[in-house]
């Protein structure tokens, strides 16, 4: 089966291609021109379009034990309107899991990364991907608060050690990459710390934050887990110190590639009666260390539900909880939901939203920058369509800003940024970029051999209008999205690596967890067969 | 393996076909019972939604009463394995809290391994708390159930300072609420079978008041017949907790309106599909209208239109199940292994013939 989307304007920053042509894809990859005399099977003639490929998301909370209890707090976010299609009963049941694939297809995405897998519940979250249909998902594995990472450390275990504790949590959970979540910081608030910065011990385990953090870094390097130790630090949406812990985090990288996640909740300082942008002292720790990548976390208005195993932050975010109550649990991971309702009235919430607009338009290179909301943190991802319409254009950031108080664009550089971001920057942003940091090489991009992950969107100065709704999605050459509307419910698929590691690791596991729980490493294991069908797992190596 | 159609025995795919007949000609059936494993629950709740159906749990009554708190004001929780870790104080609170029922049949917090200094104060106890270690003496507060939510009040209005009435138990209270105060790690234990909505949160305020100055979070029983897992398994594919119905295409959760056995009751569903993989239980309304059940092994053969004995998860074949100690969903190996159908094929079997017959 060929396919040739014809005529279309290609935008492949992998391959500096930025052209009107033709993309031809055979069964599920993008494939060359065929020779001439070989008609494709099929045409569609794409005239007018932007063909990119499919979206990649580094960070959306999509599935995992903390959203599940998110749902249940709030009802009045789950409140479904319209009949589904005959064919997907739950695909418009509002915040499901139906819901999730159908809104990220017709947008044109197609693999989307959990980033709080906590290894407990590995299971359930990748029950929970499993019935997200059409995308490919992933998950980022959380350590850096278990107990027995933790009692490694404490005992002064070596490092040969962690890295194989690393290695065996990867492989039994069956994820892409390693997390770490205000290092300890979870341990820490079970013996009543309330604040917790990079250079605090975590009581009764003598560790400071820093140590776990580096000892995370370097095993994840040394198993040559091609994304790199992705790190919610310390201290998040605390003015002052959390641009601190930033900079103090991005330098215990030493050089070396750490991801920083949803930054712009860091890039608060102190002012008079609130809080004043502190993107220029992030943008100027992004310079000096040039290994760090972060995404923004980009805050929208409207109401919504911040969602972290960062329970020490969740807790001591209570009382800004709209509506008022939220919840904090604790299991060997833990985690907190605090509904917020971010209004553009609120000088503080403008501020935020502005400070994530600076740090895209701020950062030079839109290689190291990613775009994210940290669904539904800052915002759910169906506001991309938006945040892309106001990178894109700068009047319509001033109409936003019209309308938002003066005083907080007084505490920003946002009024006086005019750049635009072009359709190649966005499809480095939302695809090539990403992919290549989550080490998924098969695609993000439309070389030959790429999967044929392609969407296809009408250029319209409506960027809104325009990425709301892509003309055509292939997933893995399968036409699944026409004219915005998903026609072909086909099921996605979980990326994974699988470093090496010496397996005496899990006898070690299974002795400490029998012993403290009387549980065993298969409490922990993820086993297809678990999940009803075959093939969901795609392996990607590691780099040697 | 056993299949029965209008009590006769039938073979296993004229089973099916009968009870895929018999739900495609309903007007709003009910699936209920729902005692199964996450892969039934994922099928099931897909079926209802396709059947514009509704979905029950039988354990859903308590549940729902732990949630609509959850919902109204937010909670604080763990699971029974850090609760062993870091409680130095326990709290239990109804009769509930301590029965030895986790399904692996092991205690709340067994006397074995390293175990911290613990001290256990319990309000309108039931029995000894056998499975509770206490290295001081326990102090039992009240007896009569009718006044435990009164008690509860009272405590969390002494530990937030606030002028309250006099009672019987004044001591015994203002006693334990220094021991609260003074605790490094509190846990609260209780089912919420034993309470009423505004009992659970005033339990949940007593925990965020004390979260202002010490630790403190609460420990609730769970369910049976895996009422948590399929509750996940509800949450996830619809967005709401169980007790749903699909009528408008879409779900909506309604702890009244969608109770099993009051539909049954006012003829609001004309067809019911009773799965209770775990035991061989039957709904008291069996028999008031058509009925598909899918069964575990054994007991007693009730009333049904199509009756599919099915194998019991964990014990007849693998199952994903929720696992009491940890809070996590869990792969459990069959202890016995059978080859009995499982309830999940049975339904998918049952979707996929609805599937190729077209919709209603």
């Amino acid at each position: 089966m060929m396919i040739r989307l014809k005529n279309g304007h290609v935008i492949d920053p992998a391959h500096g291609r930025d052209e009107v042509g033709d993309v031809y894809i055979t069964n599920d990859r993008i494939s060359a021109a065929p020779a001439p005399g070989v008609e494709p099977d099929e045409t569609y003639d794409v005239s007018g379009k932007v063909v990119m490929a499919g979206g990649v998301d580094i960070h959306s909370h999509i599935a995992s034990g903390n959203v599940g209890i998110a749902r249940l707090l709030l009802p009045e976010l789950c409140i479904s309107e319209t009949a589904a299609p005959p064919d997907a009963p739950l695909a418009t049941a509002r915040w499901s899991a139906v819901e999730t694939g159908r809104l990220y297809a017709e947008m044109g995405f197609t693999t989307v990364v959990e980033p709080a897998v906590a290894p407990s519940l590995a299971l359930r979250a990748h029950l929970e991907l499993e019935d997200i249909p059409i995308i490919d998902r992933a998950g980022l594995v959380v350590l850096g608060n278990n107990e027995f990472l933790l009692e490694l450390l404490r005992s002064g275990e070596s490092a040969d050690a962690i890295c194989d504790y690393v290695g065996w949590v990867l492989d039994t959970s069956q994820c892409l990459g390693v997390k770490v979540i205000n290092p300890g910081g979870a341990e820490a608030f079970k013996g009543n710390v309330r604040h917790f910065d990079l250079d605090d011990v975590v009581p009764s385990y003598g560790v400071t934050s820093r140590a776990i953090l580096t000892a995370l870094h370097r095993a994840v390097l040394t198993l040559g887990v091609p994304h790199p130790l992705h790190v919610h630090c310390n201290n998040l949406g605390i003015p002052g110190a959390a641009p601190e812990s930033v900079l103090a985090t991005a330098k215990a990288a030493d050089g070396r590639p750490m991801h920083l996640a949803h930054v712009q909740f860091y890039a608060y300082d102190w002012a008079r009666r609130g809080i004043r942008s502190a993107v220029a002292r992030i943008i100027e720790g992004l310079e000096e260390n040039p290994a760090i990548t972060v995404d923004v976390g980009q805050v929208m208005f409207g109401p919504t539900a911040t969602i972290s195993l960062d329970v020490l932050r969740q807790f001591s975010a209570r009382d800004t909880a709209r509506p008022r109550k939220w919840v904090v649990w604790e299991g060997e991971e833990g985690g907190g939901i605090v509904p917020i309702d971010y209004k553009s009235a609120n000088p503080g919430n403008a501020l935020q939203w502005a400070a994530g607009l600076e740090i895209f338009l701020l950062t030079a290179d839109p290689w190291r920058v990613f775009f994210t909301t940290d669904h539904p943190n800052g915002a759910p991802f169906t506001t991309y369509p938006k945040i892309l319409h106001l990178l894109m254009d700068a009047n319509e950031r001033g109409r936003w800003m019209e309308t938002l108080p003066r005083v907080a664009l007084r505490r920003t550089q946002l009024p006086s940024l005019n750049r635009e971001y072009s359709l190649n920057e966005v499809a480095i942003l939302t695809r090539a970029s990403p992919a290549r940091l989550l080490g998924l090489d098969d695609r993000g991009h439309l070389g030959p051999g790429a999967l044929a992950d392609v969407a296809v969107y009408t250029d319209q100065p409506d960027r809104t209008a325009m990425f709301s709704a892509a003309h055509l999605v292939f997933k893995k050459g399968e036409l699944v999205v026409r004219d915005g509307r998903v026609v072909n419910w086909t099921p996605g698929r979980t990326q994974t690596v699988k470093p090496a590691y010496d397996r005496k690791i899990v006898a070690w596991v299974g002795r400490y967890a029998e012993s403290r729980w009387g549980l065993g490493p298969e409490d922990y294991a993820v086993p297809e067969s678990a999940l009803g069908r075959e093939g969901i797992f795609q392996e990607h190596p590691c780099r040697t | 393996m056993a299949a029965f159609i209008d009590h006769e025995p039938a073979d296993l795919p004229q089973a099916i076909a009968r009870a895929a007949l018999i739900l495609r000609d309903s007007r709003h059936p009910l699936i209920a019972g729902m005692g199964t494993d996450i892969a039934g629950a994922r099928v099931a709740v897909r079926l209802a939604a396709r059947l514009r159906g509704v979905v029950d749990h039988s354990g859903s009554e308590s549940l729902l009463k732990d949630i609509r708190t959850l919902q109204d004001a937010g909670a604080m929780f763990t699971t029974p394995v850090e609760a062993y870790r870091l409680a130095d104080i326990v709290l239990g609170i109804g009769p509930g809290a301590f029965r030895p029922d986790l399904a692996d049949g092991r205690a709340l917090f067994p006397s074995n391994g390293p175990v911290p200094r613990r001290e256990l104060i319990w309000l309108c106890p039931a029995g000894d708390a056998s499975d509770v270690e206490a290295t001081q003496a326990t102090l039992r507060i009240g007896e009569d159930l009718r006044e435990l939510a009164s008690l509860i009040g009272l405590l969390r209005a002494r530990a937030k300072g606030k002028r309250s009435a006099s009672t019987a138990h004044d001591a015994a209270l203002n006693t334990a609420v220094t021991r609260l105060q003074a605790a490094r790690f509190g846990i609260v234990v209780f089912d919420p079978a034993d309470l009423d909505p505004l009992a659970i949160e005033n339990i949940n305020g007593l925990v965020r008041e004390l979260n202002a100055k010490t630790r403190f979070t609460t420990l609730r029983r769970p369910g049976s017949d895996n009422a948590n897992g399929v509750n996940e398994v509800s949450a996830w594919l619809t967005s709401h907790p169980v007790r749903v119905g699909f009528g408008r295409g879409f779900p909506e959760h309604d702890p009244w309106r969608f109770e099993a056995g009051r539909l049954v009751e006012s003829g609001e569903v004309d067809v019911a599909l009773w799965i209770s993989t775990m035991r061989p239980t039957f709904p008291a309304w069996a028999g008031r209208i058509p009925m598909v059940a899918l069964v575990g092994p054994g007991g007693e053969r009730v009333a049904s239109d199509v009756l599919v004995e099915v194998g019991s998860p964990a014990v007849d074949h693998d199952a994903v199940l929720f696992n009491p100690r940890t809070g996590a969903l869990a792969h459990v190996h069959a202890v016995e292994g059978s080859n009995r159908p499982t309830a999940a094929y049975v339904l998918r079997e049952i979707e996929a013939r609805l599937a190729a017959g077209g919709q209603r």
